[in-house]
């Protein structure tokens, strides 16, 4: 930011970027969705709720792909996709997922946590399946359902182990 | 304030705690209410744009500021500009005003007082400058002792630069926790963006 410092604009370009306006700006706008989505949930009003959600996903970003916002568009996906598979739009809540995953390509939370979600889905789907009679459908979603929690396991596990050995060692007695 | 001549109103104490305390909370910034912030910014980016060309109004008003500073002509921010002006670049007079106020030596402008002020700590010398043509001695000391002279706007290197939020959380996510996390990323991001403006301005 210094080096524009005798610039009018804040963003750098894609050389030095920093944190600025710009990116603090969608952080706003993502933060606005998700407290608008939490009032329309509490509402009932989950098609409301969705719509806030949906438009941060749909909005224009900062240049660059900065981290935190591909990191808040996979936390938003993942949300997206729970409600919609609350309403039993599974393959839209799978298409949020693997939107979702582009976002958040390295092991890490968010990357665990898409994998949960989409356990969930398939766990609503094969309910739902189980409901119309289609059961060699719905034991083929169970089937993902239970790959998808074990990859969301073995990740976070991945993530926990990682943190761990970031810890600066205990000095020997 | 009882060394204050009798023709210069001293601060009242309210506008003196006022101004005390927005001194206090420039050399040493809280951190604010996340959901205060939000609205801040917002305000920010959704006001005109800071980069439009100037109005007439505004062209007429800096013509006159622009004159009061170089000519002596009377404006009523010269004295707080001309203030902070010494502050971070003190010449040889200001040098020389600043080292009486902190002796306790300085005199407000206007008449000579009619008895000598009696002996006093540095500390009250400041406090007492508040009223009247005092405050620019005030200004000057405060952030002189204060803030100091600026350093140089800190390289783009220095500052904090995008990057994972992951070191913000400690254990898998909920989705129920989703808008508590991106109220931590935001709240988190907020701050960096204060420091990296505050970097560039050479203010640590």
């Amino acid at each position: 930011m210094t080096a524009c410092s005798r610039q009018e604009r804040d963003d750098c370009g894609g050389q030095e970027r920093v944190i600025d306006p710009v990116l603090l700006a969608f952080l706003s706008q993502a933060r606005s969705a998700h407290h608008v989505a939490d009032q329309q949930e509490t509402a009932g009003d989950l098609a409301a709720a969705l719509r806030a959600l949906q438009g941060l996903s749909q909005t224009a970003r900062p240049q660059g792909g900065p981290p935190e916002v591909n990191e808040v568009l996979a936390d938003t996906r993942a949300r997206i996709a729970e409600l919609l598979s609350r309403g039993g739009r599974f393959d839209q809540a799978e298409a949020e997922i693997k939107a979702g995953l582009e976002s958040a390509r390295a092991p890490s939370y968010y990357r665990g946590h898409l994998f949960e979600v989409r356990g969930l889905v398939e766990e609503r789907r094969e309910k739902a399946l189980r409901a119309k009679g289609r059961n060699e459908e719905a034991r083929q979603a169970r089937e993902r359902s239970l790959s998808a929690y074990e990859e969301a396991m073995k990740l976070q596990a991945d993530v926990i182990r990682g943190a761990v050995r970031a810890l600066p060692s205990a000095p020997a007695p | 304030m009882s060394q204050a001549e009798p023709q210069e109103e001293p601060l009242a104490p309210d506008e003196e705690a006022l101004l005390l305390e927005a001194l206090a909370c420039a050399l040493r910034p809280k951190e604010i209410d996340a959901s205060l912030n939000d609205r801040l910014i917002e305000a920010a980016l959704a006001s005109d744009d800071p980069f439009a060309p100037a109005s007439v109004e505004e062209l007429r008003e800096s013509a006159r500021l622009r004159e009061a500073l170089e000519q002596g002509t009377p404006h009523a921010d010269v004295d707080a500009l001309r203030a902070l002006q010494l502050a971070f670049k003190p010449d040889d007079a200001s040098a020389e005003l600043l080292a009486r106020a902190l002796s306790g030596d300085a005199k407000p402008a206007g008449p000579a007082p009619t008895e000598p002020p009696p002996l006093r700590s540095k500390t009250t010398v400041i406090y007492a400058a508040f009223g009247g043509s005092g405050v620019v001695l005030a200004f000057a000391a405060m952030f002189a002792l204060l803030v100091g002279t600026p350093e140089s706007p800190a390289p783009v290197t220095a500052l904090v630069k995008p990057h994972s939020t992951l070191s913000l959380f400690s254990e898998p996510f909920e989705t129920a926790d989703t808008t508590a996390r991106i109220d931590r990323i935001a709240s988190a991001r907020g701050r960096e963006l204060r420091d990296n403006r505050y970097a560039a301005w050479g203010v640590k």
